[in-house]
């Protein structure tokens, strides 16, 4: 199964095409290198490692588009050089693009060229070899191979060229926010596994969060107030379920339309007798605070509690998903509900079960957002509309239904994580974050959930 | 009569309209098509037949432009469509085997789809208005409202709609790809009149069915595929359906069912009871009973009320009126409302329609075996944790049994063969350890080896003082398999056969109507309610029964028992214009 | 085609009976618009006896103005949405958030300034994303809704970007526009020309192989419909809608606005569902959309006349909400009615409906002044939207208050008698036109109804004319509560 246990063996004028593109390559860099004044020493190491890299990866590329389509090229008549040329033109054009996009880049923008950016550069071009060669031997986990590999570069990338990027605290409020979305997440999960949608998430959240603050201010016993939240928070999970199940296919506009509602009701309540409408004052407890901040302590250990709650979750989530009748059955049901129903497999219970935990993971990240930021918000939890979304999409389930798990989804939310943490590093503001994650959604998808063309569906 | 006018058009018009020579076509490592050639002329109706999987379907699709080609060469009028646009533009029209139909327009503009240019109409909304209300009061023979919604109409109306599509656009060329499968026998009269009216007027008609009673009866030619190859070629005088099972079948496995005996019950213990049965609003109830150790065939023609039949007494769907019960090993009753009854009382039930109702697609082929029994076997209790290995040993026994063929168990269900994931579905119902086991078409799109091992298997099962109610579309699976079979009509038991003595001919016959229903009465635990004999009462007299014709029948040769069977279609269709009607 | 041979002998003697099981095999029309009409006079009646003040020219002209984005950005999901696939565009709002934005800023920038030069700048830029969101739809072939919530991320954030925070000019010609004084405003001009372009286009091939395709898209592209050709131009002219929704709607704020993107694309998905569109594809329509969208714009309306003071905007999502759950689940009874009513046509319920709306109407504005005189601080505050809590008992008695009749009262009863009768005739003529149509074999009443509807439509004029005249003399009504408001 590992790619070196059959070496690819590579055509004189594949080998004679590297070579001279590497040289090329190594050229220009020691030149740019030479026009900038920078040291010989890190010349002559990113010449060796860009010639290295380069020739290392021409073999693997190649080498897997020739296995691929050693045989049905064989009967035509066409001269050599052009069937060469044919069998590596993706590759070719691939590594062209990206070697003409780095130069332009190192062209317009000053002091672009430099070790760290070329080592990027490096990296970038290792993912993809590994991600198009290994890649094809995870079929059933591709895109979690595609999203760790997206998630090491990134990582490298960003402890390289930013200052602080790898720093225990840095980490530990990259881990911190992605506790936040991953719990809001998990619902998102379990329901797209049954082929629905809940966009009701972020206004329980919002819900949730100004409702326990509201509930203690009342003086209701803190502990009592966060039961009655997440109680709160399953019974409209429980309606969501309900409603979805009945208006098969629907479930984005009924979601929606009970988060539209569920936000103003809670509103509404908390408001009465309010001068301030919206917003909602009061003390948190200390203990919920702890759980949530950035300074937290789990057990004397530093880092908030809300981590390894995270960690729990997903332990328990990726067990239960794995070894036990629940989690089996309801890939069963996402994937086929009709053969579900032929072996008993309770739809609706599903259904409510599934939009249930969501509701109550979306109170619980409320709550839990209550903690970190002291004060209530309703708007607290609108940016999870679609992140959460977006996550369970990267991380590589379908939203048909029946493929991915929250192992995938956890994926995802770390890519979303350290990518916006890098963008906020190289000094790219919220809405830049955002721009460019709407952009990486599309691309994700199509890697490995493509529909299939109308032909083959007749 | 149809034969005379055939030669004068054949003299008239010997013009090659299809040529496809060598044409290869796979699905991932599937080879649908593997080197098919034939050709077809102007003014010929002209079969494309073979087994379930043969890639009929496929090369329908080739010709018809929708499927692009791996190797070889399609030409038809000269030229090679690749797209359905290209077809429809050189004056091919396809009716497909689903039935396509946009359920939100109306009949008329269903009926005129495609018809237009992109932006201008080609006939004003009047004129095609009348022209689909015309059309549709021919082929359908009642009226229909060209206004109506299509989601509103029947599926029978909707397959007239997809048909009239085709011949709207007056087309040189008409491929239709298991077209009947929604029809009743007048309208597939009417459909096959429609058909030799085109054909005199020199259009090509190319019939893809699995239909062999049907094309015998209307075809020219016809083109025998077998295994994504052609294996002969019939002119009219040729088509018979011993030729034509001969080039299906292959000769190495024609003989499947022959020289075994059909399994009897050791004793009359009833392992089922059902007493006035309703299927159909408003027809005749009927009683219904199963006795350990035998195995019953039910059959009829398409969508006359067997399906509902046994989906009902396995629990899947509730009957209408009356009451189905099964009996413990104790003699005890229990009834049969729900799958959750079914399952408590051992009723394992499988379907033939893998992809909708059977896998579980993008599971591994483990678990859709021992999918029903996590629950059985789970440990922890409220933990619900899956025991594998109990699990893992049952699946090893099931796999083995039924020789399923894989490469890991955790290989997804999708990467077996057809034949193999039904028997992965198989395997999963005796996984469950029933005493009754329904089996709804499961032989559909298996290949004879696989079916031949099912039956051993069923009858080894029923050896061990077990039943098992098949349902099949294919009637020589039964031959020497079933213990008896029950042919159901208009949504209740029409005619009942011992299978000792089974005769093909005879049960065709039933299932056109054409019998007396005089099995009903004889001796076969199945009646219509308030028949003169007491259900319950006449056990001991289907032993009655001669054996030695069973003997008999088996020492028929199969050459003989196929010409009485071609020769009993051909009188079905001389006697049915003025037949009864439903 | 019609051949002897075709029909079988005993088939003959069959044909009486099937023909009368013909006549009710398969209904003719969807019931789908039932509850968007149903609604839409609800609250129209709630809303005219809440606030009288809608039915003058200036409250309708302001109406046209409010309403108008947001029916063209239902307008613009509606295209996309009859193409199938499940396109709910939910990138619907962003794209108006980004073409609002760009056009601030390039006004700004003295690039854009003719009219007709913003106008081709603002539909052009509609369908070029939609353009692009098709070809992404077609050949990446990737769901739909993925690439929505993708352009979704990437317009809200690329509108920050370009203007941080709401602010900047319109043109002064779209400012004027805004203002919103009478019915005929350029931006009504708009919505009519929108209206009345997809109605053309309904005429066309086109049209019908885009709702063929929509609802079965295998079928279509079976029977050789063009359907990558069809889904791009469904694409492009939902673009269209949502450059002219984009206008419109820098011409209500007179300014830029980069975060509206969520709340527009919420309700629009929520007005076009309130409109009766089938989110599977094949089904949906000018009128039902248009209906849908108004509807939302009259929730607005009615529960702004209940002055719920701070908790306003709550109040309005939580309507919002319910309302829209409630008519998706009112679909699922739709199948019931189907089986009942084979011939449903909105056009007469609607005209029957609309004709006891008028009455409504006009026992609202008759009956103006005793409640005026009653409460006539209550009148100024509605039109004001001055935001004042009210008592809680009045909170919930609001809605079912009828005016205390008085002789006045008494006398603008009889006043309304011949009104209502002739409006009773009206219906009674509607009804009967229709039986008497729907024996013949003719296709529509349409002609019949759109004459009745027209006479309908000079009355309404008429009468919102004389009321306007009325108003004029009368202090506490209108036109009082419109200076005051500009106050």
């Amino acid at each position: 199964m590992t790619v070196s246990a059959n070496p690819p063996s590579l055509g004189l004028p594949a080998t004679i095409i590297g070579l001279v593109a590497g040289v090329i390559l190594t050229a220009i860099g020691v030149v740019y290198g030479f026009i900038q004044g920078l040291s010989v020493q890190i010349i002559i190491l990113s010449a060796i490692a860009t010639l290295g890299a380069f020739v290392w990866a021409w073999r693997f590329v190649l080498g897997q588009f020739m296995n691929q389509d050693a045989e049905p090229l064989g009967e035509g008549q066409i001269s050599e050089g052009r069937r060469v040329w044919l069998q590596f033109r993706p590759a070719i054009y691939g590594l062209l693009v990206l070697l003409a996009l780095f130069i332009i880049l190192s062209l317009t923008i000053d002091g672009f060229f430099n070790v760290w950016n070329v080592v990027s550069f490096l990296i970038i071009l290792t993912i993809i070899v590994l991600t198009r060669t290994l890649g094809r031997h995870f079929q059933e986990n591709r895109s979690a191979f595609i999203g760790i590999m997206v998630l090491c570069g990134l990582f490298s990338i960003g402890s390289m060229n930013i200052e602080g990027f790898a720093s225990a605290n840095n980490i530990k409020s990259m881990l911190l926010f992605a506790s936040f979305l991953g719990i809001a997440s998990v619902g998102q999960t379990l329901v797209a596994l049954l082929g629905g949608l809940d966009l009701s998430i972020p206004f329980i959240i919002g819900a949730a969060n100004v409702g326990l603050l509201y509930l203690i201010g009342l003086g209701v016993p803190p502990w009592l107030a966060a039961i009655i939240v997440l109680a709160i928070g399953t019974l409209l999970g429980v309606i969501n379920g309900l409603l979805s199940y009945r208006l098969q296919g629907q479930a984005l506009i009924v979601t929606l339309g009970t988060g539209f509602a569920i936000s103003g009701g809670v509103q509404i309540i908390t408001s009465i007798g309010s001068a301030y409408s919206g917003n909602v004052f009061g003390q948190v407890p200390p203990w919920l605070s702890n759980l949530a901040a950035m300074n937290g302590s789990t057990f004397g250990l530093p880092f908030p509690p809300v981590i390894a709650i995270w960690g729990l979750v997903l332990i328990v989530l990726i067990a239960g998903m794995r070894l036990t009748v629940y989690g089996r059955y309801l890939y069963a049901l996402g994937v086929n509900r009709t053969s579900a129903k032929r072996v008993m497999i309770s739809e609706l219970g599903y259904w409510v079960t599934m939009y249930a935990i969501s509701g109550f993971f979306a109170a619980l990240t409320g709550g839990l957002l209550l903690g970190w930021s002291g004060g209530g918000f309703i708007g607290v939890g609108d940016q999870y509309l679609f992140l959460t979304l977006a996550a369970v999409v990267v991380g590589g389930t379908s939203l048909l239904g029946g493929q991915g798990g929250y192992g995938f989804t956890v994926i995802g939310v770390l890519v979303l994580q350290v990518l916006s943490s890098f963008l906020i590093g190289i000094g790219l503001d919220f809405e830049w974050q955002q721009f460019i994650f709407g952009l990486l959604i599309l691309p994700m998808v199509a890697l490995y959930a493509r529909s299939p063309h109308i032909r083959t569906q007749i | 009569m149809t034969a005379t006018e055939h030669d004068i058009t054949q003299t008239a018009a010997r013009r090659e309209t299809i040529a496809v020579r060598n044409v290869k076509k796979f699905f991932g490592p599937t080879r649908a098509l593997d080197g098919v050639s034939f050709s077809a002329c102007a003014g010929e109706i002209h079969a494309i037949v073979g087994g379930n999987g043969c890639g009929k379907s496929t090369m329908a699709k080739v010709v018809s432009g929708v499927l692009p080609i791996d190797s070889g060469s399609v030409s038809i009028l000269g030229e090679t469509p690749s797209t359905p646009a290209e077809s429809k533009a050189l004056g091919i029209s396809t009716v497909y085997q689903e039935v396509l139909v946009a359920d939100e327009s109306t009949v008329a503009d269903n009926i005129f789809m495609g018809a237009d240019a992109l932006f201008s109409k080609n006939l004003s909304h009047e004129r095609k208005v009348q022209r689909a209300a015309q059309l549709m009061k021919d082929l359908a023979g009642e009226p229909v409202d060209p206004h109506a919604i299509a989601g509103t109409l029947p599926l029978g109306l909707k397959q007239w709609i997809t048909i009239a599509r085709a011949l709207v656009s007056e087309p040189k060329i008409l491929i239709l790809d298991e077209s009947s499968a929604a029809l009743d026998f007048d309208s597939t009269e009417r459909l096959f009149a429609k058909m030799r009216e085109l054909r005199d007027s020199g259009t090509t008609i190319l019939i893809v069915t699995h239909r062999i009673a049907e094309l015998i009866r209307i075809s020219d030619r016809a083109t025998v595929l077998r295994d994504g190859r052609d294996v002969g070629v019939l002119e009219k005088e040729e088509i018979t359906e011993k030729n034509l099972l001969a080039l299906m079948t292959g000769d190495e496995s024609a003989d499947h069912g022959h020289g075994h005996a059909a399994p009897q019950p050791v004793d009359d213990t009833p392992a089922m009871v059902g007493e006035g049965i309703g299927v159909w609003a408003g027809t005749k109830p009927f009683d219904f009973r199963l006795r350990r150790g035998e195995i019953v065939g039910v059959a009829g023609l398409d969508g006359q009320g067997q399906d509902a039949f046994v989906r009902a007494i396995a629990g899947v769907e509730p009957v209408l009126t009356g009451t189905v019960r099964v009996l413990d090993r104790n003699g005890d009753r229990h009834f049969v409302r729900s799958l959750a009854d079914a399952v408590k009382n051992r009723i394992a039930y499988v379907s033939g329609d893998r992809k909708r109702e059977g896998i579980f697609a993008s599971l591994s082929i483990f678990e859709n075996m021992v999918m029903p029994l996590y629950r059985e076997k789970k440990r922890g209790g409220i933990l619900g944790l899956i025991d594998w290995g109990t699990l893992g040993a049952i699946f090893k026994r099931e796999a083995g049994n039924l020789l399923i063929k894989f490469g890991l168990r955790e290989d997804r269900i999708t990467s077996l063969s057809g034949g193999n994931q039904q028997k992965v579905l198989i395997g999963r119902g005796f996984a469950m350890r029933p005493d009754v086991i329904v089996l709804n078409d499961p032989a559909r799109g298996i290949d004879v080896g696989a079916k031949s091992e099912l039956y051993k298997h069923l009858r080894t099962f029923a050896g061990e003082g077990k039943s098992v109610v098949y349902l099949s579309s294919e009637l020589e699976e039964f031959i020497g398999f079933a213990t008896r079979v029950i042919v159901f009509r208009d949504g209740k038991p029409f005619d009942a056969f011992d299978g000792r003595t089974l005769d093909p001919k005879k049960v065709l016959e039933a299932m056109f109507g054409q019998t007396d229903g005089s099995g009903l009465a004889a001796s076969l635990d199945i009646a219509p309610r308030h028949a003169p004999v007491a259900p319950l009462d006449r056990d001991n007299t289907r032993d009655a029964i001669p054996a030695q014709r069973a003997a008999k029948r088996d020492g028929l040769p199969r050459s003989i028992r196929i010409v009485e069977f071609e020769g009993g279609v051909r009188k079905a269709r001389d006697v049915n214009p003025e037949g009864p009607r439903p | 085609m019609s051949q002897a041979g075709m029909t079988l002998d005993g088939n003959g003697e069959a044909v009486p009976e099937t023909e009368a099981a013909a006549m009710v095999r398969g209904g003719r029309a969807n019931p789908f618009l039932l509850v968007p009409i149903t609604l839409f006079f609800l609250l129209l009646g709630l809303a005219v006896l809440r606030s009288p003040s809608l039915m003058t020219s200036y409250g309708l002209g302001s109406a046209v103005i409010v309403a108008t984005p947001l029916i063209l950005a239902t307008y613009a999901l509606m295209a996309s949405v009859i193409s199938g696939r499940g396109t709910v565009d939910l990138s619907i709002g962003p794209l108006i958030g980004f073409i609002n934005v760009t056009l601030i800023q390039l006004y700004a920038a003295e690039i854009l300034q003719n009219p007709i030069a913003i106008f081709a700048y603002a539909i052009a830029l509609g369908a070029l994303y939609q353009f692009v969101f098709a070809l992404i739809v077609i050949y990446v072939r990737v769901q739909p809704i993925i690439v929505s919530l993708s352009g979704y991320l990437a317009l809200s954030g690329i509108n920050l970007v370009i203007l941080p925070r709401p602010g900047g000019m319109a043109p002064q010609f779209m400012a004027d526009w805004g203002l919103g004084t009478s019915i005929f405003s350029p931006v009504f001009v708009i919505l009519v020309l929108a209206t009345l372009a997809w109605l053309l286009f309904t005429r066309t091939a086109f049209y019908t192989h885009l709702r063929l395709m929509g609802s079965d898209e295998r079928a279509a592209y079976t029977s050789g419909v063009p359907i990558f050709i069809v889904r791009i131009g469904a694409h492009i002219i939902s673009g269209g809608f949502a450059g002219l929704a984009a206008i419109a709607f820098t011409a209500l704020i007179s300014s830029g606005d980069p975060s509206q993107g969520t709340t527009y694309t919420l309700i629009a998905v929520t007005a076009l569902v309130l409109g009766g569109a089938s989110l599977g594809g094949g089904r949906a329509g000018v009128f039902g959309s248009f209906l849908g969208a108004v509807n939302l714009y009259l929730i607005t309306y009615v529960l702004a006349t209940f002055n719920f003071g701070a908790v306003q905007s709550f109040v309005t999502n939580l309507a919002y909400g319910s309302i829209l759950v409630i008519s998706l689940l009112l679909t699922l009874i739709i199948p019931f009615i189907q089986r009942h009513i084979h011939n449903f046509s909105p056009v007469l319920y609607f005209v029957v409906l609309g004709v006891v709306a008028l009455g409504v109407i006009l026992h609202a504005t008759n009956d103006h002044d005793p409640r005026a005189r009653r409460a006539p601080a209550e009148t100024a505050v509605v039109t004001m939207q001055v935001l004042e809590p009210i008592p809680a008992d009045q909170l919930y008695v609001g809605p079912l208050e009828v005016a205390r009749p008085d002789a006045r009262t008494d006398e603008l009863r009889r006043d309304a008698v011949p009104m209502i009768l002739s409006a009773i005739l009206l219906v009674v003529i509607a009804v009967f036109l229709r039986l008497a149509v729907s024996r013949s074999n003719r296709r529509t009443v349409a002609p019949a109804v759109a004459v009745v509807v027209a006479s309908l439509v000079l009355l309404a004029a008429y009468l919102v004319r004389e009321q306007a005249d009325d108003g004029a003399g009368t202090p506490p009504q209108a036109p009082a509560g419109n200076t005051e408001r500009v106050q």
